[in-house]
């Protein structure tokens, strides 16, 4: 039986065993891949106060190792559910607390179109700074209205040939002043109120197809599609004990607790209003603190 | 044990008769970083491959065009001087085993 089962290792699940660790609380970690969470693909972190530059692996390292000094139990098990009596079953074992934090994060956001998935690592990319470099020369698209999209068609006119923005909406969610900075780039072509429907190739990205508002289709050719169109949550296997709003997201009133006693929330996995490293490693820490608060009764 | 190699030693390697798995990454990347702590755990257990790792940054565009490299970390795995697989992105201990085997 443990204190508390903390189901992700990224800075919120981490942070959440720092403070259960150090009230001397018995906890296990389960992580499905690996630790640190979506922050190791972060080159730098420059917004986190009091460290003025650190990049995301080495944050994520220095954390994880805080955490294992102290004894964390980690494992690398996939959890499939979690019972109303905090029961955790993995695709190895089963596992009992009296609370259970869940942690679990975002990932990228996917468009959910024909080729997709098949062309992940082959001309389909989410992240621009990682692979940008490959298409250097060539023509790419890029996906989404956001800071993020903005930031990557920026980056990447300066390495291919041609950037196609490929937007929605008219309008962008971004920074005006970035916007205005793309505008100015002679090799970046804004497609606007429009949406990739297919992405083609033998086996690679050869080119994708494109829908305006008014049902216009139209081919470019690319050889690479860099999709930045948000993130998501991988909250369906516990939506039979919390509740979850249209996004998917776990719904806490408090940013805590969830719609079952003994279930917390902490991280890019709840309802919120900011998603950055200094939100998680807070929700991380109040989760913990309220956990053993009110397991004490128990 | 993961033997970094240069460009110049690529093709000897993998036009081997052996298994060959060649960590393609780069020293900005988080991702590859997070791999390579565990391609070296499994290659002091799997006694099957070699392994070997490849910085991107050092090469020219030549590897990347013949074997489709658009993203890193990518895993080459060769057998027998044939490319059998090509795994990109971030995968745990658990799924790089069942690749391998």
């Amino acid at each position: 039986m443990y204190d508390i089962i903390i189901i992700g290792a990224g800075p919120a699940g981490l942070t959440a065993a720092l403070y259960a660790l150090r009230a001397n609380k018995k906890i296990i970690i389960f992580e499905a891949k690996t630790f640190g969470g979506q922050i190791i693909n972060a080159s730098k972190i420059v917004n986190y106060p009091g460290i003025e530059e650190v990049s995301g692996f080495d944050y994520a390292t220095t954390l994880y190792n805080q955490v294992k000094k102290l004894g964390a139990e980690i494992k690398y098990e996939t959890v499939l559910r979690v019972e109303k009596d905090k029961t955790v079953i993995t695709n190895k074992d089963k596992y009992k607390a009296k609370s259970v934090i869940i942690a679990t994060g975002a990932e990228n956001r996917k468009l959910n179109i024909d080729g997709e998935n098949k062309f992940i690592g082959k001309g389909v990319s989410y992240c621009a700074t990682c692979d940008g470099n490959f298409f250097k020369g060539m023509d790419v698209a890029v996906v989404g209205g956001g800071n993020t999209a903005i930031a990557d068609a920026l980056y990447l006119s300066d390495i291919v040939n041609k950037v196609y923005l490929i937007h929605r909406r008219e309008e962008f969610r971004g920074e005006p002043k970035k916007v205005e900075e793309l505008k100015n780039k002679k090799n970046v072509e804004l497609v606007l109120n429009s949406n990739v429907v297919k992405i083609n190739g033998e086996d690679k990205v050869e080119s994708i197809e494109v829908e305006n508002t008014s049902n216009e289709r139209k081919t470019i050719n690319v050889s690479g599609i860099f999709i930045a169109v948000g993130q998501d949550p991988k909250n369906a296997i516990f939506n039979n004990v919390v509740e979850l709003n249209d996004k998917g997201y776990i719904i806490s009133e408090d940013g805590v607790h969830t719609s079952t006693e003994g279930i917390y929330v902490a991280g890019d996995t709840r309802e919120k209003v900011l998603r950055q490293l200094t939100t998680a490693v807070s929700d991380g820490s109040i989760a913990a603190t309220i956990a053993i608060k009110e397991g004490k009764d128990k | 044990m993961v033997k970094e190699i240069k460009e110049e030693e690529f093709k000897g390697i993998v036009e081997s008769d052996k298994k060959v798995l060649i960590d393609c990454f780069a020293n900005w990347c988080g991702p590859c970083k997070m791999l390579a702590p565990i391609v070296e755990e499994i290659s002091n257990e799997n006694k099957e491959y070699e392994f070997y790792k490849l910085d991107i940054d050092t090469i020219s565009e030549e590897i990347p065009k013949e074997y489709g490299i658009m993203s890193i970390p990518t895993l080459l795995i060769f057998d027998k001087g044939k490319l059998k697989e090509k795994v990109v992105g971030l995968r745990s201990k658990q799924e790089l085993e069942d690749i391998l085997k």
